[in-house]
């Protein structure tokens, strides 16, 4: 993949080469810094089908700094003839839009980037200054990466979902580093993978960020091809597949059958334990969104365990789809209404208390949460506590206002 | 071709990039907050760091958010060439991109140089010369894309037209 959008004839790991970048992005938070740094550069944009302004972060300004910051993007859009996109977070607003495509080279500034590797795309996060060549240039440099592939087989029991495998994948490799994939690719098969939807795709690629990867991939496959590529991709793409005598670093085979639900303790969200051991722990607020659970699915495992029930009335639970299409969807089938009947708080289409936008925590406060990461302070007072977990358990947990096992039956 | 001379810093394993500049100094101009750098684990470096010195760290160097910060705060406090066993992606690009060396050493070469060395480096042959023990070593020297940007000074610079 890498190979076709350079001008090498091969490519091995460990080589330093340029790329083509097929789609790159800026998002509110960072507009001011990137103005001055590609204005330097000269601040012409390389092709303006290719780049896009995200607003992802605050589209619903909460003070009037964030109003002007976003007043500021969109004059400065206007002006580079640049789309400006507000229809959710970024990683699940490529699939709805259909611009992420297998082959594709996708890089910009946001940790979590890895996630449209679900999709078939390279995708990469990189730095600030990275992205303001790639603005002006449409080239990258990078390091070709090597491969650590997770072979997944086995069937996962009821209320134990994608989140769960990728927590165990930490806790497995969390001895050697929290980063132990640092610069790699991760890849994901195998026939628990074949049988997966795009949504947990999506959240395990997600989950590469947690690892320290480059980019996660999963082959696209005729699940992708009928969810996604035909309905939703116009452009061309090519499917790059691991050869079959592909030189893989690492392979590791991971079995799901009896797999319990994981919650990652503060403050890393390497720092798993089983949901049995951190039962009982008392919770002032659950969040139920980000670029890691935010998907459709997400919701409806989440809405399943809440139908015909209440939330403790000692906690608040913030339930926030990932994008506008995610909400209409779920709204369509009756899953926002669960969540309503349910007691929860209904937001919408970004970033949401995952980093601290809504929901802030303060001191001694304690959440758990869907959100990407736990880093101390992340959603808001240095001296609060998240925890995290799978849709299933959050919606569990809401019920008894205490971490609690989905698949158990205390709360039913 | 570029040496590097100076005193060496030695830090040890996964230091990031919330040790190098500290959150609450992002908000200043480089040249402020360059005089944070390294404050949590190492309160005296930015004071004392001079021109040229350099960093020698474990495994990992500037994992952790991927702020720009960090690499320009090493470098405009004096850092003239980090040396790790590895480093964190988006720190080893952000240090490239501003035209500070980051090179890779094995184990061994990492766990024989102490704080204090005084060190000698050709940054293009990865030659190192131990001028207080007179041991040499090698370094994985940049080649490639990554050689051709560090010789103009940074990124900038290279995809300037």
């Amino acid at each position: 993949m890498l190979l076709a959008a350079s001008e090498e004839k091969a490519v091995s790991p460990g080589d330093t080469i340029e790329v083509d970048v097929d789609v790159s992005w800026i998002h509110e938070t960072q507009v001011n810094i990137f103005i001055e740094t590609f204005e330097e550069l000269g601040g012409e944009v390389w092709d303006a089908d290719k780049a896009v302004f995200m607003i992802d972060h605050f589209p619903n300004p909460t003070s009037s700094e964030q109003a002007d910051q976003l007043q500021l993007l969109h004059e400065y859009a206007a002006e580079k003839g640049v789309e400006v996109i507000k229809t959710g977070i970024k990683h699940q607003a490529w699939r709805s839009l259909g611009l992420a495509r297998p082959g594709a080279i996708m890089a910009g500034p946001d940790s979590h980037t890895p996630t449209a590797g679900a999709l078939g795309a390279f995708a990469s996060p990189v730095g600030p200054t990275d992205t303001a060549i790639i603005w002006q240039k449409g080239k990258l440099w990078l390091t070709v990466p090597e491969t650590i592939r997770f072979d997944i087989e086995g069937e996962l029991d009821p209320y134990v979902t994608p989140r769960d495998i990728g927590f165990y994948i930490l806790e497995q490799h969390s001895a050697e580093s929290d980063y132990f994939a640092e610069s790699r690719t991760v890849e994901y098969a195998g026939p628990t993978i074949q049988k997966m939807g795009l949504d947990g795709r999506q959240t395990l690629c997600n989950m590469g960020t947690e690892m320290g990867v480059t980019n996660a991939y999963i082959e696209p496959d005729e699940t992708l091809r009928i969810e996604y590529l035909d309905p939703k991709v116009n452009e061309e793409y090519t499917i790059y597949r691991s050869d079959d005598d592909a030189d893989f670093e690492r392979r590791h085979r991971v079995d799901v059958d009896g797999l319990r639900p994981k919650v990652a303790y503060p403050h890393s969200p390497s720092n798993v334990r089983d949901v049995k051991e951190a039962e009982g722990i008392e919770l002032d607020q659950l969040f139920l969104g980000s670029c890691a659970n935010g998907h459709l699915s997400d919701l409806q495992v989440a809405a399943e365990i809440l139908e015909g029930r209440e939330i403790d009335d000692s906690v608040d639970f913030i339930v926030t789809p990932a994008t506008d299409e995610i909400r209409k969807q779920a709204s369509a089938d009756g899953t926002l209404d669960t969540f309503v009947q349910a007691g929860a708080r209904i937001s919408s289409g970004y970033c949401s208390a995952c980093p601290g936008y809504e929901g802030v925590l303060a001191s001694g406060e304690r959440c758990l949460a869907t959100s990407t990461r736990n880093y101390r302070g992340r959603m808001g007072h240095r001296d609060s506590e998240i925890y995290l977990a799978s849709p299933a358990t959050v919606a569990a947990s809401a019920i008894t206002g205490e971490i609690t096992d989905p698949t158990g039956e205390s709360y039913r | 071709m570029r040496d590097v001379v100076g005193a060496v810093w030695r830090f040890g394993d996964d230091i990031d990039t919330d040790v190098i500049v500290p959150s609450q100094y992002m908000r200043y101009e480089a040249d402020r907050y360059a005089q944070h750098v390294m404050e949590p684990i190492a309160p005296d470096f930015a004071d004392k760091v001079e021109q040229g010195d350099i960093v020698v760290a474990g495994r990992n160097f500037g994992i952790g958010s991927s702020r720009e910060h960090a690499a320009i705060g090493l470098q405009r406090a004096g850092v003239g060439l980090v040396i790790a066993k590895s480093f964190g992606r988006i720190f080893y690009r952000n240090a490239i991109n501003q035209g500070l060396p980051a090179l890779i050493a094995d184990e061994e070469t990492i766990d024989d140089i102490e704080e204090g060395d005084e060190l000698a480096v050709n940054v293009f042959a990865g030659t190192v010369e131990s001028r207080t023990t007179g041991e040499d070593y090698m370094l994985e020297a940049p080649d490639g894309l990554i050689r051709d940007i560090l010789l103009v000074g940074g990124a900038k610079r290279y995809y300037s037209d």
